[in-house]
């Protein structure tokens, strides 16, 4: 099918706007082409100008007329511009997609409703249901809404929603319809007519429609019923002729929808449609449709029929179809069933389906909407919602300057220094994890690198005020200073060769390493500009020898760098009296915190770069830290806390005594979630460009403190106007979920600097194209061969972070990226070959190999019943230039 | 309007003559089969489209052509099956039909001139060629008769 729609591509290219091209049974091709350039060409050159392009798509010759205008003229032959109506039946739209041929959907008239369909391949599924409890949700958030009866075989909506007075129904859409097809009638005055849509003067018109209220909200909806069972019905309906349906300005449907908007202005029409592969249900789905709720039960019964439906959906129209699988039993039997069925769909995404619950309340149900099940139908309420939010984006962007805003468009990469000082307002992401790490509890921090603990750290020890600001309070009574790390005030400290001085005198001194941390606290706090707290507490008599040590070592003021000469003073802090006088200085300090309602926080960073990495001390450095924190608390030193950033791969490898403390509520995982990740986007966006800014304040308004607490629904909305609110038009992934994904490695982690990789590629990519003739997408800036584009740049960014994270796979990684020795998917053997050939030498044993691959994020272990063992995760996979295993999606 | 009904019979009759007796003209059979099809075709779409005159609307109700003007088809024969939808579906669907249409309308072979370039032509057909070209008329004429009742 999909070699059609490329012939059509070339013949486009070749002979656009002068060729008819229909495929028969077995694939035979019907052509006539009118060209000039056949001029000069006998009949056997014309065909060996055509014939490699039909067999290329799999069709065999039939009948090939190739002439020339004049030829053509001269024979009475013009091509007859025939079957360029969306089809009204199956067996027409099966025919029209196997020619290649498709319509897609083209801007909606917008003074019309949105036609929803809601159909079901087979019965008693709870379409029906659905419709109506989507139908509230829709009222109750201020749509007008209009359902509509279609199933006209079957009819019952206005049993489900009958007319509040209790009268019954006396006409319906099938009436009306009827009427205007068979009657003649004044089509200014509507004289001749019997029906109208709604009671002007009661008594003179039969009204087809009526109005039903919500008793929550008082909202209102329109029913529109399909007509009364009984003789009249049945012939009217046996003489009705769908397929005029649409086909012309003033035909029945075009009368109606004229008169639905002239009377009750609805935003959305829903249709209940006809069951199965009959004509009025294809009607539904195939013309009237502009989106479409596919509602089905886990069963094999449904399953052909609907797939087929899709198909057939998304090959001719491009309509959004989603799937609603109800109603799914309770339990592990649901689970099972769902797990089963659902891949036989072949969604691109697993979340791409509504379930429904079975619902009790429903089945029993003789008033609706039943309340108890409205939450379940919230989200089909939402897709239609969504759908909304990209037409009125076309409509935006269709009104702006695209390439202009598209080239005003920055995302210059940005240090965590100048995130949190001069860029803090526009860029400063608080992740969800910023107020837990508010939390005193807290003292380990812990992340990849890349995920942004270098960035708090600054945050905290050098812009105190920017924190504030995003910690609403928290911090009033809190000092904080670097207890180490790469601070401007803390340029005065040891790095890694003094770290390795002070570890061969504590070995040979047979001192701890809680101890140092203890005193060099102490002198960091001596050193910096919280002296004032330590200084009264330094004048008791019993300090005296320490605060002349610190004085004569130290100064008064903090020494530009840390000499060899500190280490020698550090180390005599050690020894008795002074280690002795520390530890009082620290329980006084405490004290004196208490008393004037102060906190103080010691942060430490950068200790992976200056605690000797794979040292045999590196534990036992790092654990004293760690064990110092975990003391203090337990001395009930509350006031006085150290909050240690750590590079999550060190940490799981820290083995000291006390670990078994440091469970979850102690210490952070830093992560981006997704939400995190969207805030940040739009801050990147609407912060490097003042014009797109503009334009995501006209489409979707979010002030400043609304960015922090936006849910992912809405920064989804907020972000459409730059990569779209789907994946591509016409389906229903979301563009930012793909993007979180595919920016999210095997554990789970997202990296901020790879999104600024991502935008800024995708925007170059896109400028690039500015002059090619490919389509321009009405409803983003940046398309998805862009997007695409900017992920590939991301995925190799983050390949070589990876070499510089992980130098022991350096080797493995370029075998990769140069050889292709896997794909994106591998067996347990395939993997073992590589490894053997590039990692044996560092990794003794195949697991430890492993082991490593996963802690980084890169691998990703299936599950037993896949046909690999492995794969690596989706971020990693252009950048290492491998092979995506047949079936996998970009 | 020209009796196409009455003009592809004696087409037929023509070309009976001249494949009768030892001096069998060929080429120009094949030619006139084609014109005899065409004529048989349009007489088809007057009957289908309830039209008296070419570009009159179309009649027949529940077509896609319903209320649009029906032109003249000209000799391309695929283009006028084309005009009935009903037919065209069927004739889709039938793979055989299609191979036989396009000889008619190729006689010669599928990379030489059609059947209306063939009136000059300087040269006559090969004879061996004759009882395939013969089927193939058959066959067209014969499903057309067969699926009229469609009409």
């Amino acid at each position: 099918m999909n070699n059609v729609f490329e012939l059509r591509k070339h013949l486009d290219e070749k002979f656009r706007g002068c060729y008819e091209l229909d495929v028969g049974a077995d694939q035979t091709a019907i052509v006539l082409i009118i060209d000039a350039s056949f001029a000069g060409e006998r009949r056997e050159q014309r065909l060996q100008r055509v014939e490699p392009l039909l067999k290329k798509a799999g069709l065999n010759m039939g009948i090939t007329d190739l002439y020339t205008p004049a030829e053509a003229k001269e024979m009475g032959i013009s091509l007859t511009p025939i079957g360029t109506q969306i089809p009204a039946n199956w067996d027409e739209a099966v025919s029209m997609v196997e020619s290649g041929q498709s319509f897609t959907s083209s801007t909606r008239d917008q003074r019309r409703p949105r036609r929803i369909v809601f159909y079901s391949y087979k019965g008693g599924v709870g379409r029906t249901t659905a419709l109506v409890h989507t139908a509230f949700h829709l009222a109750r958030s201020g749509s007008r809404v209009v359902v509509v009866d279609m199933d006209v075989e079957a009819p019952g909506l206005h049993a489900v929603l009958p007319k509040p007075d209790g009268r019954p129904i006396t006409a319906g859409l099938v009436d009306y319809l009827w009427e205007r097809q068979v009657r003649p009638f004044d089509p200014e005055t509507g004289e001749g007519l019997e029906t109208r849509l709604v009671e002007v003067n009661p008594g003179q018109y039969n009204a087809i429609s009526y109005a039903v209220e919500d008793p929550v909200s008082r909202a209102q909806i329109n029913v529109i019923p399909a007509g009364v069972v009984g003789p009249d019905y049945v012939r009217r309906l046996r003489t009705l002729t769908y397929q005029d349906v649409l086909s012309r300005e003033d035909d029945a449907w075009s009368l109606f929808e004229k008169e639905l908007v002239e009377q009750l202005e609805p935003d959305v029409l829903l249709i209940d449609a006809r069951t199965g592969l009959g004509d009025w249900g294809g009607l539904s789905l195939l013309r009237l449709a502009d989106e479409a709720f596919l509602v089905l039960y886990p069963s094999e019964q449904n399953m052909d029929g609907i797939r087929f439906v899709r198909k057939t959906l998304t090959g001719l129209t491009g309509i959004k179809s989603h799937i609603v699988l109800s109603p799914v039993p309770e339990g592990v039997i649901g689970q099972e069933l769902v797990a089963r069925f659902l891949p036989l769909l072949d969604l691109e995404q697993d979340g791409e389906r509504v379930e429904i619950p079975y619902s009790p309340g429903i089945a029993s149900a003789s008033i609706y909407p039943v309340e108890t099940a409205m939450p379940n139908y919230a989200r089909l309420a939402n897709q239609i919602r969504d759908t909304q939010v990209e037409e009125n984006l076309e409509t935006t962007i269709k009104h702006s300057n695209r390439w202009q805003i598209v080239e005003s468009l920055k995302f210059p990469e940005r240090d965590a220094r100048a995130i949190v000082a001069s860029d803090f307002d526009a860029f400063f992401q608080k992740t969800s994890d910023f107020d837990k790490f508010l939390d005193d509890a807290r003292w380990v921090v812990r992340g990849r690198k890349g995920t942004g603990k270098s960035t708090l750290f600054h945050l905290f020890v050098e812009h105190r005020d920017n924190a504030s600001k995003r910690s609403y309070g928290k911090l009033e009574h809190i000092y904080i200073l670097p207890g180490h790390g790469p601070a401007v005030d803390a340029r005065f400290r040891p790095t890694t060769d003094e770290f390795g001085s002070l570890q061969r005198a504590l070995e040979k001194s047979n001192i701890d390493w809680l101890s140092l941390w203890r005193a060099y606290a102490i002198v960091r706090i001596f050193t910096s500009t919280r002296k004032g707290l330590l200084e009264p507490l330094l004048k008791q008599s019993g300090m005296k020898g320490l605060r002349t040590h610190l004085t004569s070592s130290f100064g008064s003021r903090a020494p530009e760098r840390w000499r060899s000469e500190h280490t020698t003073a550090l180390m005599d802090v050690l020894q008795d009296p002074l280690n002795g006088l520390c530890r009082d200085l620290m329980v006084d300090l405490n004290q004196s915190l208490g008393e004037s309602g102060k906190k103080l926080w010691l942060l430490y960073d950068d200790l992976d770069q200056d605690i000797k990495e794979e040292s045999t001390w590196q534990s036992d450095a790092l654990g004293g830290l760690l064990r110092l924190a975990y003391d203090s608390n337990n001395q009930d030193l509350h006031n006085l806390r150290f909050k240690i950033f750590l590079r999550e791969d060190i940490w799981s490898k820290l083995v000291f005594t006390n670990k078994s403390h440091f469970g979850e509520p102690r210490t952070l995982l830093l992560q981006w979630k997704i939400e995190d990740f969207l805030r940040l986007a739009y801050r990147l966006a609407t912060g490097g460009s003042s014009e797109f800014s503009a334009l995501a304040q006209r489409h979707f308004p979010l002030s400043e403190a609304e960015v922090d607490s936006a849910s992912e629904e809405q920064l989804r909305q907020a972000l459409a106007p730059l990569w779209g609110l789907n994946q591509e038009k016409g389906k229903n992934a979301f563009a930012a979920r793909w993007v979180y994904s595919r920016m999210t490695d095997a554990k789970g982690n997202t990296y901020p600097r790879s999104l600024t990789v991502l935008l800024q590629k995708a925007r170059d990519h896109e400028l690039e194209g500015q002059n090619d003739s490919k389509a321009i997408p009405s409803n983003r800036l940046l398309s998805p061969p862009a997007m695409q584009a900017g992920l590939e740049a991301a995925s190799a960014e983050r390949v070589d972070a990876l070499k510089n994270e992980y130098p022991n796979l350096k080797r493995f990684l370029e075998d990769i990226q140069d050889n292709q020795s896997l794909r994106s998917q591998f067996t347990i053997q395939e993997l073992k070959k590589v490894w053997k050939k590039t990692s044996e030498e560092l990794y003794s044993t195949f697991d430890a190999f492993v082991g490593q691959l996963e802690a980084s994020g890169l691998l990703m272990t299936k599950s037993g019943k896949a046909s690999y063992h492995y794969g690596f995760a989706s971020l990693y996979i252009d950048g290492l230039r491998v092979t995506r295993v047949q079936g996998e999606k970009k | 309007m020209e009796d196409y009904e009455q003009a592809h019979k004696c087409r037929l009759l023509d070309i009976d003559v001249l494949l009768t007796g030892p001096n069998q003209r060929i080429t120009t059979a094949a030619h006139l089969g084609g014109v005899a099809v065409e004529c048989r075709l349009k007489a088809l779409i007057i009957l289908y489209h309830n039209i008296s005159v070419w570009d009159q609307n179309s009649k027949r109700l529940k077509d896609p052509l319903y209320g649009k003007p029906i032109p003249r088809t000209g000799h391309h024969l695929v283009g006028a099956v084309r005009l009935m939808h009903v037919l065209y579906r069927k004739a889709k669907a039938d793979p055989a039909f299609l191979k036989h249409l396009e000889r008619v309308s190729y006689p010669i072979g599928a990379t030489e001139i059609n059947f209306i370039a063939l009136r000059y032509s300087a040269h006559d057909l090969d004879l061996g060629a004759l009882p395939a070209w013969q089927q193939s008329l058959k066959y067209v004429l014969g499903w057309l008769q067969k699926n009229e009742n469609l009409l």
